[in-house]
């Protein structure tokens, strides 16, 4: 995993840190087994910020953003045209390392402090209907601190923490 | 965790959800979106109200709702 090899009591955490005879290592292996691999990007990086209105499109999430970051997920997310158009909604799962550091929902604010719980990975739900959006923590324990449904529009952004 | 100011918009923010849902469905809202909307925001208000950033806020608005 990233920052399993620590020099003189530190992770190590940049992107390329780790080097055998001048060249910057992708994977360390040890007696065959796998025991860091390098950061993807620095910690810190915001990797992007998503926004979405009330009876907008949001299947383009998938197209653009899971097919732009791709490291950013553990899998495919997952799309769903609710009963009433243009109800629908749409799933995602983060990949380690990667978190939720803010959520703005138009009616009710910010949740500037990140994740309720954890800042890495967890299972995530985008909505809208024809006057709401919002966005739901629906696995990986904790809750996002503003609600997942209000007027208007929404937007969220994911951050690699490394971790 | 959260600081004092934040704590107190997040509050602010549970007890605008707990108005709109004891309020119903706005006019402009299609019975669909408001099923799931309505859904969303008690499921939201389940997990919020165990947030361990809490001190001594009102919460009986709440339980009313969900309990």
């Amino acid at each position: 995993m990233a920052g399993d090899i620590y020099f003189n009591g530190s992770a190590l955490t940049g992107q390329h840190d780790t080097y055998f005879n001048g060249v910057a290592m992708d994977n360390v292996y040890l007696d065959g087994t796998k025991i860091w691999t390098r950061h993807p990007y620095a910690i810190g990086t915001e990797i992007f910020t998503y926004s979405w209105s009330a009876g907008g499109n949001i299947n383009n999430f998938i197209s653009t953003y899971h097919a732009t970051y791709p490291l950013a997920f553990a899998s495919t997310p997952s799309y769903s045209q609710g009963s009433g158009s243009p109800d629908s909604t749409l799933g995602f799962t983060l990949a380690d390392g990667f978190y939720v550091s803010y959520y703005n929902q138009d009616e009710y604010g910010t949740d500037s402090d990140g994740v309720g719980a954890s800042n890495t990975g967890g299972t995530y739900n985008i909505w809208q209907g024809n006057t709401v959006t919002g966005l739901a923590r629906t696995g990986g324990g904790g809750s996002l601190s503003i609600t997942s449904s209000g007027n208007n529009g929404s937007s969220f952004k994911v951050t690699y923490s490394g971790q | 965790m959260p600081t004092a100011e934040q704590i107190t918009h997040y509050y602010e923010g549970l007890c605008k959800v707990v108005d709109n849902i004891n309020t119903g469905k706005p006019d402009d809202m299609i019975q669909a979106s408001w099923d799931i909307h309505s859904s969303r925001n008690i499921e939201w208000l389940r997990t919020i109200v165990d947030a361990d950033f809490w001190t001594d806020e009102d919460m009986t608005a709440v339980h009313l709702i969900i309990d």
